[in-house]
């Protein structure tokens, strides 16, 4: 079911992106937003919601994956676990809080005129150029610091899609009903055309699952940064964009039936140009045409400077650990959770753990 | 009645969860005459989940809020329960 016309698979992933990004403003589906609210004030009202969009995104991807539709069982985004998965997953903690905001939302608040999230965002690209000029070194740690050859529960248990289905659907109905039951499933707020954050979590689940069938591999976005950092980069400095390994080699390489699809950050037309910068594209308009249905799309002037500092620094962290990690949080906790992939579950453990340090740096540093 | 001064924050523009500790900051440094009836205060803010946390803390701590969207932003208005209204 893999769309493999190039101007479909364009059009598709900008259709998913415009979606999301209307979505995902609607709802404040922010997952920065999540632990923030657990960490800071021991809310979890936008816990709950994630935890249905994991479990949903579960059952679809194993159904998806047994009745066939699924062409890439193994997908190439994902690799073995590493010290680099630790690192890069705490350092992208700490960023998500300081940047007020995961890779996602950074982008669909800043199509609504927010320009510390810009900042954010130019942060992001800014951690992706330092992470091509130290590339080495983290491929060196990767590969030194592997923690299996293996990189998801699949490949060493032939029945854990059906094993997923089972336990995911019976939890998530569980869950569901428990919290409907408890009145905790809807959250109270006031902000104009409010989607309920549970219902965004089911939309979520299913346009991952949407893409993984017809786009390859579930969402993923932060390659896509980097090579938009390649390509403002090489406006300016060809040569040496050129010379920087990382910006030459394949983070993708598959071999389908009749063609070879490969794709990396590097300033050139491939796969990763065709699927993940067009929703990228997608977020920022959807993002941009709802808060301008809603009236609410202006460009209020900069914060304070502490705050353009913490930032820039997340955005840098941000940017930086995705690509030391290999990933972010929507590739694994939205893509590789559901997977059971070695690496999400990782990378997400060391993302709490910096993002409870990002807010208590926040605390100290940035709130005078 | 006495006149009601309203105190604003303007934190149009700010970043995630600065806007809520900011906010939480303001609400306790004038507690007293927030408890008094004495004033009222107004978060102006453009952030829309700040228009579900900062209530939500803010009626934890005892506090009535409103929540009011005002051209392209929203108004959070702390205040303290009037005794003559059991509202719930």
């Amino acid at each position: 079911m893999l769309l493999t016309e190039l101007p479909l698979l364009v059009l598709f992933n900008l259709a998913v992106g415009v979606l999301l990004g209307s979505i995902l403003y609607r709802s404040d589906f922010c997952m920065a937003g999540v632990f923030r609210d657990i960490f800071l004030l021991r809310d979890y009202s936008l816990f709950r919601p994630l935890v249905l969009l994991v479990l949903l995104t579960a059952v679809l991807f194993s159904v998806a994956r047994l009745s066939g539709l699924i062409l890439l069982k193994s997908p190439p985004v994902f690799s073995y676990p590493s010290l680099a998965t630790v690192i890069g997953g705490f350092a992208f903690g700490i960023g998500m809080v300081l940047a007020g905001g995961c890779v996602v939302s950074t982008v669909y608040k800043m199509a609504a005129g927010n320009l510390a999230s810009l900042i954010a965002f130019l942060g992001m690209i800014a951690g992706s150029m330092l992470y091509a000029e130290s590339h080495p070194w983290w491929d060196l740690l990767r590969t030194r610091t592997a923690l299996t050859k293996n990189k998801m529960f699949a490949e060493i248990m032939p029945e854990a899609d059906l094993a997923v289905l089972v336990a995911a659907s019976v939890l998530s109905l569980a869950l569901f009903l428990h919290w409907k039951r408890r009145g905790i499933l809807q959250v109270e707020a006031y902000a104009e055309g409010y989607l309920q954050p549970w219902k965004a979590a089911v939309m979520i689940a299913v346009l991952n699952a949407a893409v993984y069938v017809l786009s390859g591999w579930p969402l993923g976005i932060t390659t896509g940064y980097a090579k938009i950092a390649a390509m403002l980069e090489n406006l300016v400095a060809p040569a040496h964009v050129a010379g920087l390994r990382y910006f030459n080699l394949d983070s993708i390489s598959v071999v389908l039936p009749d063609v070879r699809v490969s794709g990396g950050a590097g300033p050139r037309a491939d796969i990763i140009l065709f699927t993940q910068i067009p929703l990228l594209i997608g977020i920022a308009l959807g993002a941009f045409f709802t808060a301008l249905a809603l009236k609410e799309f202006k460009i209020y002037g900069l914060p304070p400077k502490r705050q353009i500092a913490s930032a820039l620094m997340g955005g840098i962290l941000l940017g930086l650990g995705a690509r030391i990690a290999s990933g972010c949080n929507v590739t694994f906790v939205l893509g590789g959770v559901p997977l059971f992939v070695y690496q999400a579950f990782l990378f997400t453990a060391a993302m709490l753990l910096g993002a409870y340090a990002g807010v208590r740096m926040l605390r100290r540093l940035v709130i005078p | 009645m006495a006149e009601k001064e309203i105190i604003e924050l303007n934190i149009l523009g700010q970043v995630c969860p600065a806007c809520l500790l900011v906010a939480l900051k303001e609400i306790n440094t004038h507690a007293g005459r927030l408890k008094r009836g004495e004033a009222e205060l107004t978060v102006k803010t453009d952030h829309r989940d700040a228009t579900r946390t900062i209530p939500h803390s803010a009626r934890a701590m005892g506090y009535d809020v409103e929540v009011v969207k005002v051209s392209s932003y929203y108004e959070i208005r702390v205040k303290h329960p009037s005794r003559h209204e059991k509202n719930r």
